[in-house]
């Protein structure tokens, strides 16, 4: 069955759970509260190792592909979904020099990540650009045996954490070539001119900061571009697209959460003497997002399946990150609406998920660059 | 020195429990199995052991159906370096887990065998007291401390007292409470090395041992629902009703 998990998925699962359950769970409340990057929590699940969960293992990884880091995802979600947030940030920059980097480069960059050494943000969207990522400003100017960078980003999530090492950068190269002039690089922490802004107070991915990023004539040597001069949006499109089935399964790990949440307390209050779930008003609802919540864990185990098979994936990830997010979204709601007066309380923890679900439905491309790519697909 | 684990596959201690229809048992069928939280104990131990170089080889065994094996593959995962399953089908007695696993450790000869003071399931608390009476060793159960000191042990155990420590000649058997330790999370290299590491697979046929129960289930029940409590106005009632209703005093 597709979601039968093998050997190797079925410990990763029982050792996230038990993580969740033993590390995040107990702990995570005053971040939230807070909206404070956990920096020791993080620390204990990075010496685990599973930011490699889905790399090649001759770079240190798990070799599990995006299935497995699907379920990663799912679990993180599921227990805080800022702590998914993490996870995923960290997988873009991963995947990106994981796909197009050299080996040099590889084993630089992607050993340390997968051995949890330190995390990565991406710098892609800039402030004027939102969804259009062609329309880029940053500039990479080649100089000897280096590039020079100038520019900002914003919404860059793990970049102003301590435990930031290093991030990738979408710049021009190559004006005069429009969308084929984009390169990536990779700009350690440390590098004089790479500064980093304050976070911003969110209502989502809470306990992830997410910080503007700024390149004042950053100078990075050559061989710190990933892959080809001039396949920077091929790459970003593909890493985003992959990323798309991280941010589902986000989702699904968080309308898991709301779920469970909605069972808890539904199952202990009455109206007028009645238990409240005796009243189909609330358990169709329930019903009918538990329905959905398959509908979406089906449809991201497939666009994994797809991606880790090698086989075109663009279609179904957009797919399964539009229905896995709405429907977080939904089920979010519902479980507020099964807490009644309290679910609006910031002591109840389902208060705060609408905020971490609305999140879900903007970043990696919002719900409208999702239709839009079915849309293409569908017309083609 | 050689340290062999037994762990059992038990529901898992999250799953909310049910009776069967039928009263012979409790529900099985697609509930979360999962390693006896005092084995994961006794696991930790052991590998705390190997990394501290007072053991050399951590050996986890597990009595059971065929899918046991993922049990011990949670060992693997969490770092042990081989198993040994014995594959049983239905339930299995402490005495009769005991003699299957004297004639393992007959076989292996370990140094200490650590084994959870109870499986979470049945809550037996036996296995470990009947293995050491099998094989002649001497026993501490309920440790919350352990230390090696050469062939011999130091345990401290949890007594109703308070903490009793105690001189175990080895080989030995300890039995683990709580308090030992906690322990670790599996990681991802442990968990890509897991699928390499051997398991044994054998039968209870090839250790002679008579598997026939001794004892007959006759029936299993829900817990009785709790009543609400009551409230006394002073503390003579209240020494009353502990008299006359409850019985207590």
């Amino acid at each position: 069955m597709l979601l039968d998990l093998n050997e190797e998925e079925t410990l990763l699962k029982e050792s996230l759970d038990q993580f969740a359950a033993g590390a995040i769970r107990p702990k995570i409340k005053p971040f939230v509260d807070r909206h404070e990057f956990p920096t020791d929590l993080v620390k204990e699940f990075l010496s685990l190792g599973f930011m490699g969960t889905a790399y090649d293992p001759n770079f240190g990884g798990g070799g599990l592909g995006a299935r497995g880091s699907s379920i990663v995802a799912e679990v993180l979600a599921r227990a805080e979904p800022g702590f998914a947030a993490i996870y995923l940030c960290n997988s873009a920059p991963m995947s990106v020099i994981a796909r197009y980097g050299s080996d040099e480069l590889k084993r630089k960059w992607l050993e340390p990540l997968c051995r949890g050494d330190f995390i990565a943000s991406f710098g892609v969207t800039e402030p004027s650009g939102g969804s259009d990522v062609a329309s880029i400003k940053t500039r990479a100017v080649e100089d000897g045996d280096s590039f020079v960078l100038s520019g900002s980003k914003v919404f860059s999530t793990n970049a102003g954490t301590p435990l930031h090492g290093a991030s990738t950068f979408v710049a021009v190269t190559d004006p005069e070539l429009g969308p084929k002039g984009l390169s990536t690089f990779v700009v350690p922490v440390g590098t004089p001119g790479f500064k980093v802004g304050k976070p911003g107070r969110k209502i989502g991915w809470r306990i992830a900061d997410s910080v503007e990023l700024f390149l004042d004539d950053c100078r990075v040597p050559k061989s710190n571009m990933v892959g080809n001069r001039g396949d920077g949006l091929k790459q970003i499109l593909t890493t985003l697209s992959l990323g798309r089935i991280l941010v589902g399964a986000s989702g699904l790990g968080l309308a898991r959460k709301a779920m469970d949440l909605a069972k808890v307390y539904g199952a202990g209050r009455k109206i007028g003497g009645t238990p409240i779930f005796n009243h189909q008003g609330l358990t169709f609802p329930l019903a009918d997002g538990l329905t959905k919540i398959h509908a979406a864990e089906l449809m991201i185990r497939n666009a994994a399946c797809l991606a880790d098979a090698g086989r075109p994936f663009r279609l179904e990830t957009s797919m399964a990150k539009l229905f896995a997010t709405e429907m977080a979204s939904e089920v979010a709601d519902i479980a507020l609406q099964v807490h009644g007066g309290y679910g609006v309380f910031e002591e109840y923890e389902v208060s705060g998920l609408l905020g971490e679900a609305r999140v879900l439905r903007i970043l990696e491309g919002t719900s409208e660059i999702q239709r839009l790519v079915i849309a293409r697909e569908l017309l083609a | 020195m050689k340290v062999l684990v037994p762990v059992k596959r038990v529901v898992d201690y999250n799953v909310k429990v049910r009776v069967k229809s039928d009263g012979t048992g409790v529900e099985l069928a697609n509930v979360k199995m999962s390693m006896n939280p005092f084995d994961e104990i006794a696991v930790e131990e052991a590998l705390r052991l190997k990394e501290a170089g007072k053991a050399t080889e951590v050996v986890v065994v597990s009595i059971g159906p065929a899918q046991a094996s993922e049990t011990i593959r949670t060992g693997l995962a969490m770092g042990a370096d081989r198993g040994i399953l014995v594959k049983v089908e239905g339930n299995v007695e402490p005495l009769a887990v005991a003699k299957l696993l004297k004639a393992i450790a007959d076989e292996e000869k370990p140094g200490l065998i650590i084994l959870g003071k109870q499986a979470i399931d049945d809550d037996s608390n036996q296995t470990g007291q009947m293995l050491a009476a099998l094989l002649g060793w001497s026993q501490a159960t309920f440790a919350s401390k352990l230390e090696v000191d050469g062939s011999d042990f130091k345990v401290t155990r949890e007594v109703d007292g308070g903490l009793q420590t105690i001189k175990l000649k080895g080989p030995a058997i300890v039995t683990t409470d709580l308090r030992l330790n906690e322990p670790r999370y599996a990681s991802l290299p442990n968990i890509m090395k897991a699928k390499k590491k051997p398991i044994d697979d054998k039968n209870a046929s090839d250790y002679g041992v008579d598997l026939t129960p001794h004892l007959e289930v006759l029936k299993t029940s829900e817990p009785p629902g709790r009543k609400g409590g009551v409230k006394v106005k002073d503390v003579a009632e209240l020494v009353s009703k502990l008299k006359n209703e409850a019985g207590v005093l």
